[in-house]
């Protein structure tokens, strides 16, 4: 059994759904023999020495007790965080994947990918991601002092959220339609857009099926299941009831 | 025997705390009063003629976050009757953490019945001694949904202070 989760978004300031993913890595995830988390685990990643911080030790301590228990965990740059690294990846037990990742399973193929790419009808938000993913921008910024980055990440925080929406709402179609091509018509998984759904596209006349992750939110996640056989989906939630 | 006042916006409710019958738990339940966890919590999920479970919440329904779980003290002989307090957990018999419910009615479905699965049943701990008429007034308020969260005071019952008199 394989499970894919994304855009849990983790921060201090977002206690439920630390917890939820704590007890999800403490529990039904290690049901699994692999765990892919496309995007966006954290809400803000301003770079590796930040490990120390207390919270964060604690992510990447419990990442890598499911990690030593048997799971495997592969981890995926979003959009909020991809300036996590390789010492976050050998803290936490995990392997970094470039995005997108072919993933083929003797059963079945699959292509994942955080999702933000492929939605360039976001033309102002683009231009940042081309600009920030280079590593002479990667290099100069990670040289500044924790401080700085951390204002920067808040300013690169707060911009996003002051941007139109409504361009910002989906894959522009003519790119999926040549990502799926590019990818041999697969199963196509991604995150990004917190729109859970599950699309069908027709390619050169071949049925593509692409799954789009739920976001977290305090009360609830989501993951989504390969059981070798099917795609579903499965809430992450522990009420407590009588 | 060690007694919790849980002072509320409807009024104050005094626990009486079962410290030999439930040890582990009453030792649960005073460490998050001690730490202050239950103040500016809010009763999230009322039903009338069931329970009012509360203590995990703040008001707008952000989750806090808790301790480890306590192990699931059940088997004590204790009864969910009308008035006792006992502890609400996940569907895993030892999960219970600071969320715990006031049976409105006897429910004695939630009565430990054999250590394994749906028998576990949920811990009795204790008993309100004074303030009965004030969890009548909360198991009154009107309720509806709030995202996933079903039977949710409308108005929010807020537990102001919890403290052990």
């Amino acid at each position: 059994m394989i499970l894919f989760i994304s855009d849990l978004h983790l921060s201090p300031r977002s206690p439920g759904a630390t917890a939820l993913f704590l007890r999800f890595l403490a529990g039904r995830a290690r049901q699994a023999k692999a765990l892919y988390i496309l995007g966006d685990l954290f809400e803000a990643w301003i770079g590796d020495d930040d490990i120390d911080d207390p919270y964060h030790a604690r992510i990447a301590a419990a990442l890598r007790a499911a990690a030593d228990a048997g799971v495997q965990i592969s981890l995926m740059h979003g959009n909020r965080d991809f300036l996590l690294g390789q010492k976050f990846a050998e803290a936490a037990g995990l392997r970094l994947l470039a995005d997108p990742y072919d993933l083929t399973l003797p059963e079945w193929s699959f292509v994942l990918s955080h999702g933000d790419a492929l939605c360039l009808d976001d033309t102002a938000y683009q231009a940042f991601r081309t600009r920030v993913r280079t590593p002479e921008w990667q290099t100069k910024m990670l040289a500044r002092p924790r401080f700085v980055r951390r204002l920067v990440a808040r300013y690169f925080r707060w911009r996003s959220r002051n941007m139109a929406r409504a361009v910002y709402a989906d894959l522009q179609a003519a790119a999926t339609d040549d990502f799926l091509r590019d990818h041999g018509y697969v199963t196509f998984i991604h995150g990004h857009t917190h729109q859970a759904a599950t699309h069908d596209h027709i390619v050169d006349g071949i049925h593509v099926e692409r799954w789009v992750l739920a976001d977290w939110h305090e009360d609830r996640g989501e993951c989504l299941v390969w059981d070798g056989e099917t795609l579903r989906r499965e809430a992450v939630i522990f009420e407590n009831r009588p | 025997m060690s007694q919790v006042k849980l002072t509320t916006n409807h009024g104050a409710i005094t626990l009486k705390l079962d410290a030999e019958k439930a040890p582990k738990t009453v030792a649960n339940f005073i460490a998050y009063v001690e730490a202050g966890h239950y103040n500016n919590t809010i009763f999230h999920r009322v039903i009338k003629n069931f329970m009012i479970q509360g203590g995990g919440f703040e008001p707008n329904m952000n989750q806090k976050e808790c301790k480890a779980p306590v192990e699931n003290e059940a088997a004590n002989g204790l009864k969910n009757k009308r008035g006792s307090i006992a502890m609400a957990r996940t569907s895993d018999p030892h999960s219970a953490t600071a969320q715990f419910f006031i049976n409105t009615v006897d429910n004695d479905f939630l009565d430990f019945k054999a250590p394994s699965g749906q028998g576990w049943g949920y811990c009795v701990f204790g008993e309100v001694v004074d303030g009965l008429d004030v969890v009548d007034k909360i198991r009154a308020v009107r309720t509806g949904n709030k995202g996933f969260h079903q039977d949710v005071p409308v108005e929010e019952v807020i537990i102001e202070k919890a403290e052990i008199v």
